[in-house]
């Protein structure tokens, strides 16, 4: 791998705990159903089983 | 140059000797003893003793093959290590064109050709015929294994410093250099099979090329950048936010009776971000809850919905027994602002079979059910950990696979 390709990697992986430090001391998730920044899918559950 | 090879016997051991590149080559080591000889000496004068040990080339010496439309002569052999890997260097000779390199790093065969002109160097970069080149390791190289003729004085522990430069094409700059001299050498990557057929070498793997994941072509450094990245990770979760619960309470429904509406609280978040779980948990069997949950802020009314069913059906048929569901589901909700919040849940309690659309009776009648609510602030949640897993180790696993294909998917 030559010196840029590694200094690219190790300015993406800092990148990522940056962003990663931001979200859990903001208690941010892209998977969370409400509250702000939230987006995650629901499908509601209920009216009997899914048995076949 | 002359091609008339010239017979002699090595003065250590008495093994014969054949020097093939008469009047260029300066120093042969004897393939019975290792012991290095000054070729420019009539007499063999020994150099330097040492016992053969080490490797072999995968191509025998004398052996002869014809690469690029010229036939080549292997008359030296040389086995290196620097950089964590180790590798093989074979010299090759032909009376009218010179010398070659077949360089083996246990991956790719390179055709080496020594070069006759300095590339400009600038920086980390090299060009050479107008290709540029860009510097991708430097380390130390140390003979650990020398036998044959060679047209340089070379010996056991001999090391030079290297400076590999990646051009286009896989082409590849070395530079060798020490006290002395500096030589440079355009290496070529050759076509899988080529260099076996040329000099009619098995083309079965060499131990070489069974060799550890200390390969300098394995992704390792990538590795450790990510395992470094990984621990800071697991660092920032133990000094991150912990999560509290800070509400459990209760509330009733009737299967198939109203919508019950409760309110719950306060719920204070003291961070000025914070993610916040509402759980409910119900004891039910062959019965759903739909559960609609509200955080209202006190302060300004502002309001984060979310909504989930908690349930649970057990049955059974031609298979044998079978259970679905989630009794205690989990509504996440992001980021929300500090501050007071009330909790207001709806629920609502159906069985299955629905009454009337099957003979069987209900399950549960008219039994209330309590169900469990819990708030949990500071919440972590495990998809951005994984998210960021992914994106920390994406690349090395990736690279890993493909190294691994090269190595071993043959």
């Amino acid at each position: 791998m030559t010196r840029i390709g590694r200094i690219l990697f190790i300015a993406w992986c800092t990148l990522v705990v940056i962003l990663f430090a931001i979200a859990v001391s903001n208690g941010w998730s892209p998977f969370a159903q409400g509250g702000r920044g939230g987006g995650g899918i629901f499908v509601r559950g209920g009216g009997g089983p899914q048995h076949k | 140059m002359s091609d008339t090879p010239r017979a002699l016997s090595c003065p250590n051991c008495g093994a014969p000797i054949v020097v093939r590149a008469v009047g260029n080559t300066v120093t042969v080591v004897c393939g019975n003893c290792g012991s290095s000889l000054d070729a420019t000496d009539p007499d063999l004068a020994v150099l330097n003793r040492s016992v053969a040990a080490g490797a072999r080339s995968r191509i025998p010496l004398s052996t002869r093959g014809f690469l690029a439309g010229i036939e080549w002569e292997a008359i030296g052999f040389l086995e290196r290590s620097g950089g964590g890997g180790t590798w093989q260097e074979t010299l090759l000779f032909n009376p009218w064109v010179g010398y070659r390199f077949l360089v083996d790093d246990g991956e790719t065969w390179r055709l080496g050709t020594p070069l006759n002109r300095l590339p400009s160097e600038i920086g980390d970069a090299a060009t050479l015929d107008s290709d540029r080149y860009q510097a991708t390791e430097r380390y130390e190289a140390r003979v650990d294994f020398v036998v044959g003729e060679f047209y340089w004085r070379v010996a056991v522990g001999e090391t030079v410093d290297v400076a590999d430069f990646e051009g286009p094409g896989d082409t590849t700059l070395s530079r060798e250099s020490n006290l002395a001299e500096v030589a440079w050498t355009r290496l070529e990557p050759q076509g899988e099979g080529v260099v076996e057929t040329a000099f009619g070498i098995a083309p079965e793997a060499s131990p070489q090329r069974a060799a550890s994941l200390d390969d300098p072509s394995a992704p390792t450094f990538n590795t450790i950048v990510a395992g470094i990245a990984t621990a800071l990770l697991l660092l920032i979760l133990m000094f991150g936010p912990w999560a509290q619960q800070v509400l459990v309470d209760t509330i009733v429904v009737t299967p198939d009776g109203p919508t019950v509406t409760q309110k719950f609280g306060p719920v204070v978040l003291t961070r000025a971000s914070s993610g916040v779980a509402v759980r409910g948990y119900a004891e039910l069997e062959n019965a759903w809850v739909d559960l609609d949950f509200a955080l209202v802020n006190r302060a300004n009314q502002d309001r984060y919905d979310g909504s989930t069913t908690a349930e649970h059906y057990r049955g059974r048929d031609s298979e044998g027994e079978w259970t679905e569901g989630d009794r205690g589901p989990e509504v996440a909700f992001a980021s929300l602002p500090r501050g007071e919040y009330d909790l207001l849940v709806e629920a609502t309690a159906h069985v299955w079979p629905a009454r009337g659309a099957w003979d069987a009776a209900p399950a549960y009648g008219e039994t209330p059910i309590p169900v469990t609510v819990e708030v949990t602030r500071n919440k972590l949640f495990w998809g951005v950990l994984i998210l960021a897993l992914i994106a920390i180790w994406a690349i090395p696993a990736t690279q890993w696979f493909m190294w691994y294909q090269l190595r071993y998917g043959r």
